[in-house]
């Protein structure tokens, strides 16, 4: 145990960081963009037309990834703050910080695409439906934290005081989540969880989670890339972060 | 290095403020019967200092060890020990002196009614112990914190200012009730601007940030 | 232990009886933000019974959302929450206390005041006790929520808006049952699974926020 620990706070220690994930992000990144990219083609152009909606419903392959990416960031915004708090494990922190805008930008995402879909179906661009609701109110919880972190001035403290309220927040998402279904059971269920009898047709699924994994992959892609940054930020007194920074400048100047 | 296991020890603590470094593998230690007189410009860490050894703050690396034991795994008992001091007063301006005091000695071992008059008595405010706090002076404010501190029978005072607003004559009872701490085998930890006559009990200073240490 | 939270407990309750205005602004506010709604929509006897329910509990959760600045903010300004931090005792248990007195001097008031408003708004008898009994559960949470985020905002100048971002979307799930099950007993519906829910969601509230409080507070007050 102790030496697994050992390993991990090893892994975990901000130079390692710094140059494993300089090497990551390029595969990350490519990946994400090959998924993407035939995710797209198949949701647009081979996946069947919906008998019930048309061509509209082909929104679903951006709306309900960016749904799923929004709740799981949120997640493990929770848990690397978690982390962070027991293990004391600063790279965690920086992990939490730096999904906080990609994780909003994703429910962002997921409204404006849910409402566009709504458009065409309820006849409005807005519908207090469940799922729409909820994801209005984890956007809100975003930017609180957002808020909470930039209105602390000292990064530790900020840090320590979001990781709290992210995982309050990660608490309380099931309780929203339910009280809004419950108070409102009109739109459709989740189509894709229900595993044991899928009622979504293979070729649509199949567009579905290259999208799902095109956007799971882009996110590592882009967290490691901000938290790379923030490393940087965060250990600017230390002598690896001065090597690094004269290397960089040294071979702009050549 | 004595191998003790009384007092404080701090071990290479390092502390920061935003991105800027304040001190760094600052060691050092205090015995029973000691004074620590924290010393450096505005800025340097002082106040940040105390507030690590109270246990208020985080370091960014260091140990903490108070008779043996690291203050942050035994924070019930190690807040048991000191007494804290900061740059607010610690009392409520809605209360009296005894309410007050009553109050704080609440949080840790209760005292009887008299030996919380006698406290006050002790520290001069006879005839005020009935009076809202937001009609004593500021000086009197501190007495009624230094009242706190002597009433907590912490070995460890953490002071951070305490002369601040006081008078000569407080100045001087302050440092009778604080060579009186240091008699019977108190630990005190101060920073003060203002130059004052400590120079007869065993006293050391330590300089921010290098924090070396000179007596 | 117990000793300790009953000192807490006294020590601010006669802060509050000092300071009658803490006791009395909440209550006028939550008085005068329903008294609004009908000069703003409209004094009609159908209109005002169906959103009365949702506009009685807005203006709760508003009321005592706009006092937890009292909960921690004169203990930090004058250090005396420095001092409790250094206590022997745990800091969850007094900072129960402080909980428990924000909620007899903001949320108590509103429950005796609730069936005032309820006929004003033409709730009926049942309705107006379920709005109480709603009350009684709620309040409570939305102090022990409210209390997580005051303790994260305490340390910082001008906290007050961000309060209301970090604490309004977490007291939603409260405002959803309460009203709905206010509106359920006009209807002369069954209420008593929004009144289940409520109350396993206070336990719940009760047992975790002290906890979740104390740690903010040491984290605010570094």
């Amino acid at each position: 145990m102790k030496a697994i620990m050992k390993w991990i706070y090893h892994l975990a220690s901000p130079k390692h960081f710094y140059r494993i994930a300089g090497k990551l992000i390029p595969w990350f990144g490519w990946i994400a963009a090959i998924l993407l990219i035939a995710g797209s083609i198949d949701g647009l152009f081979i996946a069947p037309v919906d008998y019930q909606q048309g061509d509209s419903y082909r929104i679903i392959f951006i709306h309900v990834p960016a749904a799923w990416m929004s709740m799981f960031i949120y997640m493990v915004m929770a848990t690397s703050g978690a982390i962070a708090l027991i293990w004391k494990i600063k790279l965690a922190d920086v992990i939490a910080s730096s999904s906080a805008p990609i994780g909003a930008a994703f429910t962002f995402l997921a409204l404006v695409t849910g409402s566009i879909w709504g458009k065409p179906m309820w006849g409005a661009w807005w519908v207090w439906d469940a799922r729409l609701t909820s994801e209005l109110i984890l956007l809100f919880l975003y930017l609180g934290y957002m808020a909470l972190e930039s209105a602390i001035e000292d990064p530790r403290s900020a840090a320590r005081a979001c990781a709290i309220l992210a995982i309050v927040g990660v608490v309380n998402i099931p309780i929203i989540h339910y009280s809004v279904e419950w108070w409102n059971t009109l739109h459709q269920g989740a189509t894709v969880t229900k595993l044991d009898k899928p009622s979504i047709h293979i070729s649509m699924l199949i567009p579905l989670m290259l999208m799902a994994f095109g956007f799971k992959l882009y996110y590592v892609a882009a967290v490691l890339s901000r938290a790379r940054n923030k490393v940087l930020i965060t250990e600017q007194n230390s002598s690896w972060v001065k090597e690094v920074v004269a290397l960089e400048s040294g071979a702009k100047n050549v | 290095m004595s191998k003790t296991e009384t007092g404080l020890q701090v071990k290479s603590l390092s502390c920061e403020r935003g991105y800027r470094e304040l001190f760094n593998d600052l060691n050092f230690e205090l015995l029973p019967g000691e004074i620590l007189h924290v010393k450096g410009e505005n800025g340097a860490g002082k106040t940040s200092l105390l507030r690590i050894l109270a246990g208020l703050a985080l370091p960014v690396s260091g140990e903490v060890i108070f008779d043996g034991c690291d203050c942050r795994k035994y924070r019930s008992e190690y807040n048991e020990h000191i007494a804290f001091m900061g740059h607010k007063p610690g009392i409520k301006l809605e209360l009296t002196p005894v309410e007050n005091i009553q109050s704080y000695c609440d949080l840790g071992q209760r005292k009887t009614q008299q030996q919380i008059m006698d406290t006050l008595y002790q520290v001069g405010l006879y005839g005020f112990e009935e009076m809202y706090c937001n009609q004593i002076s500021a000086g009197q404010k501190r007495r009624v914190a230094l009242a706190q501190a002597i009433l907590s029978n912490a070995k460890l005072w953490i002071l951070d200012e305490p002369f601040t607003s006081l008078d000569v004559v407080g100045v001087d009872f302050f440092l009778k009730m604080i060579q009186q701490h240091v008699d019977n085998g108190g630990m005190i930890l101060l920073t003060t601007h203002q130059e004052v006559n400590l120079n007869n009990y065993m006293i050391k200073f330590l300089q921010l940030p290098d924090g070396s240490i000179s007596h | 232990m117990y000793k300790v939270f009953l000192s807490l407990l006294k020590r601010d309750l006669r802060l509050a009886f000092r300071h009658k205005s803490e006791i009395l602004n909440p209550l006028f506010f939550f008085v005068i933000v329903v008294t609004l709604f009908p000069l703003g929509i409209s004094p009609d006897k159908q209109i005002l019974a169906e959103i009365g329910p949702g506009i009685i509990w807005v203006a709760a959760l508003l009321a005592s959302m706009l006092s937890l600045e009292s909960l921690f903010r004169s203990d930090f300004d004058d250090g005396t929450l420095e001092l409790m931090l250094l206590s022997e005792y745990p800091l969850s248990i007094m900072v129960l206390a402080k909980i428990v007195v924000h909620w007899l001097i903001t949320g108590f008031p509103i429950i005796i005041f609730s069936p005032l408003l309820g006929t004003v708004m033409f709730l009926n008898d049942d309705a107006i006790i379920t709005l109480m009994i709603t009350l009684l559960l709620g309040t409570p949470i939305l102090s022990l929520i409210g209390a997580i985020g005051m303790a994260l905002v305490v340390a910082l100048k001008r906290g007050g808006m961000l309060l209301s971002l970090l604490v309004l979307p977490l007291y939603i799930p409260v405002l959803i049952f309460s009203s709905n099950a206010v509106g359920s007993s006009m209807a002369g519906l069954s209420i008593s699974g929004q009144l289940y829910f409520l109350a396993a969601f206070m336990v719940f509230c009760l047992t975790l926020a002290p906890i979740a409080t104390s740690a903010a507070l040491r984290i605010s007050l570094e």
